[in-house]
C-alpha cells in the first residue's frame, strides 16, 4: 500500500514535470527533431548533467538510504540489442513524437489520440515476449 | 510561427525537477527510473493472477516462493526488502533466490508509475488551463496527417508498436537509457540513446521532407 502510493506519487511528479517541460507535446518535439528549437535539447543536457552530478553523489558518499535499503545500479553494457531496439524506437519516436512515458503524458494532457500510441507501445511490449522465445532466443533483458 | 516551448517552464527549471525526481527515485524505491520496463511490469502483473498464484508445486523452491507470496500477501511489501533474494532467509541457493526474487519484486506496484503519469499530466493540463483536443496532439500533428483521424490514429499505433517492441530489444527508452543510463556512465546506453535520437532525428526530417 505503502510502496503503491510512493510509486503513484513518483509518477504524477514525473508527468507533471514532463508536460510542463513541453517533452511530450508534438509540436515543441517535432521542432526539436528539425533544429527549430534547442528548448527539449537543453532540458534533457541540463537533466542528464544534474542526474549524473546527483547519482554520483550517491554512489560516491553511501549516504545512508531511508529503511537501509541499497540502491540496484543496473549495468547496461552493449549487446545484441542496443542499436538494432534503438533503431526500431527511433523510427517510432520520429513518427509519433513520443516515448514509452511521454505517450501516456500526451493522453493525460487530454489528447484521447494518444491512447492509440499507448495500446501500440503495450502491444510492442507484448510482442517482444514471443518474438525472443522462437525467434531471437537472447538472454531477457530488462530496463529496471 | 511561434515556437511551442514558450508555453513550458524555462530549461534550467525543467531539468532541474527531471533531475530531482531521477535521484530521489532510487533513494525512496531502490532502483533507478526507467518507464518502458514498467510496461514490461504492467504486462507481468496482470499475467500473474492471483488464481494463477494458488497451482500445484512441483519443486522445493516453487513451495517456498508460493509461502513467501503468501507472507507477502499477508503481510505487504514492506516487510521485505525490494526484490532482494537475500533478505529471506533459506535463500541462499542461487535457484531459490531467483525464484523469490521474482516473486519479491513487487510487479504489482511499480506500474503504479504509470497511472501516476497519466495524473500528473491532467494536473498539469488543468493547472495551466490548457484546452483538450481531443483527437490531434498539435498543429504539426495536423500538418502531417492531413487532419486524417484514421490515418493519424493508425500511425500512431504502429509506431507504439515500435516503440515498445524496440525499447525491450534496447533494454530501455528516454528516461532508464537517456536519463539514468547516460547518468551512470553506461556504455549500452550512450550507444542506444545515439542511435534512437540520430533515427528519430531523420525520420522527423524524413516525414517533413516527404510530406510538405
Amino acid at each position: 500500500m505503502k510502496q503503491g502510493l510512493l510509486h503513484l506519487t513518483f509518477g504524477t511528479a514525473f508527468g507533471f514535470v514532463i508536460s510542463r517541460n513541453g517533452a511530450a507535446d508534438f509540436d515543441a518535439m517535432y521542432e526539436m527533431f528539425l533544429f527549430r528549437d534547442a528548448h527539449l535539447f537543453v532540458v534533457m543536457a541540463i537533466s542528464t548533467a544534474a542526474t549524473t552530478a546527483g547519482l554520483w553523489f550517491l554512489r560516491t558518499q553511501r549516504i545512508p538510504l531511508p529503511g537501509n535499503r541499497p540502491i540496484r545500479w543496473s549495468f547496461r553494457p552493449i549487446h545484441r540489442g542496443s542499436v538494432i531496439g534503438a533503431l526500431i524506437f527511433g523510427v517510432g519516436w520520429g513518427v509519433s513524437g513520443a516515448c514509452p512515458g511521454t505517450a501516456l503524458v500526451q493522453f493525460g494532457s487530454g489528447h484521447l489520440i494518444a491512447l492509440s500510441t499507448v495500446a501500440g507501445v503495450i502491444c510492442g511490449t507484448w510482442l517482444y515476449g514471443p518474438l525472443n522465445r522462437h525467434v531471437l532466443k537472447w538472454p531477457l533483458t530488462s530496463c529496471e | 510561427m511561434e515556437l511551442a516551448s514558450v508555453h513550458f517552464w524555462p530549461a534550467w527549471l525543467g531539468g532541474l525537477c527531471v533531475a530531482l525526481i531521477a535521484v530521489a527515485y532510487p533513494v525512496l524505491t531502490g532502483r533507478l527510473l526507467g518507464v518502458s520496463g514498467l510496461y514490461d511490469l504492467l504486462l507481468t502483473s496482470l499475467r500473474k493472477r492471483p488464481a494463477e498464484e494458488t497451482q500445484t508445486v512441483s519443486s522445493m523452491a516453487e513451495l517456498e516462493a508460493a509461502l513467501a507470496a503468501a507472507t507477502l500477501e499477508a503481510f505487504g511489501d514492506d516487510v521485505v526488502a525490494d526484490g532482494e533474494p537475500g533478505a529471506v532467509s533459506g535463500a541462499s541457493d542461487p535457484e531459490v533466490a531467483q525464484v523469490l526474487a521474482a516473486t519479491f519484486s513487487p510487479t504489482r506496484t511499480r506500474p503504479l508509475f504509470l497511472v501516476g503519469l497519466i495524473l500528473g499530466a491532467a494536473l498539469a493540463s488543468l493547472s495551466a488551463g490548457d484546452s483538450w483536443t481531443l483527437t490531434s496532439l498539435g498543429s504539426h500533428f495536423d500538418e502531417r496527417f492531413g487532419g486524417d483521424l484514421v490515418v493519424g490514429v493508425v500511425s500512431l499505433f504502429v509506431s507504439g508498436c515500435m516503440i515498445g517492441l524496440g525499447t525491450r530489444i534496447a533494454g530501455g527508452c528516454t528516461s532508464g537509457h537517456g536519463i539514468s543510463g547516460l547518468a551512470c556512465f553506461q556504455v549500452g546506453s550512450f550507444v542506444s540513446t545515439a542511435t534512437f535520437w540520430t533515427t528519430g532525428t531523420l525520420v522527423a526530417w524524413l516525414f517533413f521532407w516527404g510530406l510538405s
